[in-house]
Formats: C-alpha cells, sequence, structure tokens
C-alpha cells in the first residue's frame, strides 16, 4: 500500500492549502511567520483539527491511532530528549511511547555527530544540551525511528555545514514521507523536493527550490500572483514570471532583476 | 540502573508508603470503624487530583504518537485502578476488625455509604484535577479553588444525609467526566513561539 497525505482545501488563516504529500518525499515549509508553519505542522500531524481536509490513506489524520503509529512531530528547539544513552531513550519510547528506535543507528548519528561534545553531564547525572546539542540529538532521534517524519526547525542554532550536510544525507535515506518547518531558507533546499511557501501576500505557492526561477522586481499589479516576500524598497521577490508579464513590466520601465534560490536570503526585508 | 529496575522500585516505594499509612491509620484507629479510612482516601484523592492535574493533552504525548483518547483512557484506568486498590484497603481494613474484635456487627461496621462517597471523592477529585489542569485561568486561582473544594469534601463526612452528598458527587463526576472528555478531545495546543 502507498503511503500519502492529502490536503484538501484547508483554510488556515487567510490560507487556502491543497497539497499531496507522497511516499519518500522531502517537503519542506517556510514561512516569515513562524506561527503560521507550526500552526500548518500540528494540523497535518493530527494534533490540532483539520475540519476534515487532511487525509492519510483516506483517514481523517485528527487523533487517529493508525496515523499516529506511522508518524513523529517534534519541534527541535524544544528539550524532548534528556539523555545520551541509546539504551534507555530507546526503552522509554518503546515503553512510553510504542515507537520503536533503531539504537544501533541512534548511537552511530549521536557518535557521528559527535553530540556528547555538545552535552554537559551535571554532578546529579543530568544531560544539558547545547542549543546545536538540542537540534542535533533531536534529529538523531527521529531519524532513528522508522515513521513518517514532521519535523519544525530541523537546522535550527546549526551553523556548522559538516552537521548539516550529514543531516541532509540522513534525511535523504530515511524511508516515508519528511515535512520540514524550515527555519532558515538555505540550509536545507537541495534535498527538497517540494517547498511549501506561505507567502507574504496570503497566497500559499509549491515550487520546486532547484528548478524555480526568482525576481526581484518593484511592486504592481501584474506580478500580484507571483508574489513570494517583501524584499527592501518597494520591491518584492516572486517566483518565475512569465515573458509577456515581463514585457509589460519593461514597457512599464518597471525595475527587475533575476535571482538564484541563494540570493534570496539577501533581499528579504525584515 | 535498567529502566525497568527503577519502575519497580517506584513501585515497590508507593507501595510501602500505602501499607504504611494504611497500617497508621488501623494502628491509631482503637475504634472499628471504616470512617477512620477518611483520610486515606483523602490522600489518595489529593494524588489522584494532582495525575489528573498533570494529565494533560501536550505536544510531546501527540507527538509521539499518543492520541487524545489514549490520554483520557489509560487516566480513567489508572482512577479505577486507585478506587479498587482503596476498596481492598478497606475489605483488608474491615478483616483485621473483625479478628481484632470478632463481636463487632459487620453491617454497622461495613457502612457502604460511605464506601461509595469515599470512592466518588476520588474520582470526583481526579476529575477536578483533570479540568483545571485543561482550562486556562491564574495558577493561583486553580489551587485556591482546589483547596476550597477539597476541605469541603472532607467536612461532607459530617453530614448524615449521605445519599445527598453521594447523588451531588455522582452528578458533578458524570458531568466534569463528559467536559473533561470534551475538552482533551477538542483543545487546540498552543505554540510557545
Amino acid at each position: 500500500m502507498v503511503n500519502n497525505m492529502e490536503i484538501k482545501n484547508l483554510n488556515l488563516g487567510d490560507y487556502l492549502i491543497n497539497l499531496n504529500i507522497a511516499d519518500k518525499e522531502v517537503i519542506g515549509v517556510f514561512s516569515r511567520n513562524k506561527d503560521i508553519v507550526t500552526n500548518f505542522l500540528l494540523v497535518i500531524a493530527g494534533i490540532n483539527r483539520s475540519k476534515d481536509a487532511c487525509f492519510y490513506n483516506d483517514e481523517e489524520v485528527y487523533d487517529n491511532s493508525n496515523y499516529f503509529k506511522e508518524r513523529i512531530y517534534f519541534d527541535c528547539k524544544d528539550d524532548n530528549v534528556q539523555t545520551l544513552n541509546g539504551e534507555k531513550l530507546s526503552y522509554t519510547l518503546r515503553v512510553v511511547f510504542q515507537k520503536e528506535v533503531n539504537q544501533s543507528m541512534l548511537e552511530y548519528h549521536i557518535k557521528n555527530l559527535a553530540i556528547r561534545g555538545e552535552c554537559e553531564i551535571t554532578s546529579t547525572l543530568e544531560y544539558n544540551f547545547t542549543p546545536v546539542g538540542r537540534t542535533l540529538i533531536n534529529m538523531a532521534l527521529g531519524l532513528s525511528i522508522n515513521n513518517h517524519l514532521l519535523i519544525n526547525n530541523p537546522t535550527f542554532n546549526l551553523t556548522d555545514k559538516a552537521d548539516i550536510n550529514y543531516l541532509k544525507l540522513a534525511i535523504q535515506n530515511h524511508p516515508g514521507f519528511i515535512v520540514l518547518g524550515l527555519d532558515d531558507f538555505d540550509n536545507l533546499k537541495e534535498i527538497i523536493n517540494k517547498m511549501v511557501v506561505f507567502s507574504d501576500f496570503q497566497s500559499f505557492l509549491i515550487i520546486n527550490p532547484l528548478l524555480e526561477h526568482f525576481y526581484v522586481i518593484e511592486d504592481c499589479l501584474d506580478i500580484k500572483e507571483y508574489r513570494l516576500f517583501k524584499a527592501y524598497g518597494n520591491r518584492v521577490i516572486t517566483i518565475d514570471i512569465p515573458k509577456d508579464v515581463l514585457r509589460k513590466c519593461d514597457r512599464n520601465k518597471i525595475k527587475y532583476t533575476k535571482v538564484s534560490i541563494n540570493e534570496i536570503k539577501k533581499y528579504l526585508s525584515n | 540502573m535498567k529502566l525497568k529496575n527503577i519502575y519497580l522500585i517506584r513501585s515497590l516505594g508507593i507501595l510501602l508508603i500505602i501499607a504504611a499509612a494504611f497500617l497508621a491509620v488501623v494502628l491509631n484507629s482503637g475504634i472499628y470503624n471504616i470512617i477512620q479510612m477518611q483520610r486515606l482516601y483523602l490522600t489518595a484523592g489529593l494524588f489522584a487530583c494532582a495525575l489528573g492535574y498533570f494529565e494533560i493533552a501536550d505536544i510531546v504525548k501527540l507527538g509521539f504518537g499518543i492520541t487524545r483518547f489514549s490520554i483520557y483512557k489509560r487516566f480513567t484506568l489508572i482512577v479505577a485502578a486507585i478506587d479498587m486498590i482503596m476498596f481492598l484497603l478497606s475489605l483488608v481494613f474491615v478483616i483485621f476488625s473483625k479478628l481484632a474484635d470478632p463481636g463487632i456487627s459487620m453491617l454497622y461496621f461495613f457502612d457502604y455509604r460511605l464506601i461509595i462517597y469515599f470512592t466518588l471523592t476520588i474520582y470526583f477529585l481526579s476529575q477536578f484535577g483533570m479540568f483545571f489542569g485543561n482550562i486556562k485561568i491564574p495558577e493561583y486561582l486553580k489551587l485556591i479553588i482546589i483547596a476550597i473544594v477539597i476541605i469541603f469534601i472532607a467536612y461532607f463526612i459530617n453530614i448524615n444525609n449521605k445519599f445527598l452528598i453521594n447523588s451531588l458527587l455522582i452528578l458533578f463526576s458524570v458531568g466534569l467526566s463528559i467536559v473533561n472528555y470534551t475538552l482533551i478531545k477538542n483543545i487546540k495546543l498552543e505554540i510557545n513561539l
């Protein structure tokens, strides 16, 4: 049976969302309003009510025990893990949440990401993770569970490229679909099949980050449906604009620049 | 130390505490009446209340695969188990008392209205705790209201019309159960950004 998710006419704030998520797909969710991303993830995780709009294998996901058995949701900002002991972690998850952790894989991730160096063990044997360590241990745990993953802020506080590259590889090798609430537009773009964007203009867009072209353009009525984010000045960042619209902009002497995905971040206004 | 050993030690600890409290009640009562169990029942009720207060649907539990329904079901089963243990303790108390004084009348001694009242107290307090765990009012207000309710519950033991008290407790317990189930099933989880 193919495990996939279908989101039909989901109303979230001012956004109307339609999306299909297939098995093994990696979906990135980005908005400059972090509330929307978290809300979206909580709804598709079946934690908050979706009003008959989200389905997993044709079943409504809200509080659905079958779906809950096959997916996990967590936010890397949270202290979900308080130990580095793989045996203890896998035992706790098995007893409390009935989740099977691949213990050897967890220990492998802990070792390769050098999480021990991001953690202080107090005299009372409590594990205090650094902000980087917290994200890494959360990701290591998630990637060691054979479930669909819905992860918010997967690279929160991460600056080391080696860590991010390691996570990219692990995410690509993970079975099941993965939905990532991106804390950074750039970090994981190479491995994302679909980028779900909640624009600054109340529109919901699905783009392929590696194939899509972007423009930085002075805001005007003609490009209304292509707008993604507000840029500095009276400019906006848009997805690919058809040539006839661009010609119209030329006639009206509206200035624009074609930019790559790597350059978007520097144009974003605060 | 293995986790299952930790759980075993904790469970043994709880059993020891119950046994010690029970022995303290039996040894110090001197009066063969089930009413002597009141404080032990109230302590169990307080425990159930605290359990209910913390047994709420949170993002970690739901995120790692526990459904809202199973949170409520698990909580109800735990409270039922507490009630059952307390009932068994009451039976042990009766047996001890009968052994100590074979002449006492069992029917007089084993007052079923009191047993129902005690059992309902635990269930009511557990649902009450859960209700206050889920609603959003200032913490200090919750604690004050819970304290007032516990004082009232303790005071009700002196009222002779146990039928009225038991009926009220049943009414409130069932009402709170429905409210709690609806709350836990529908509450929208907040995001702490």
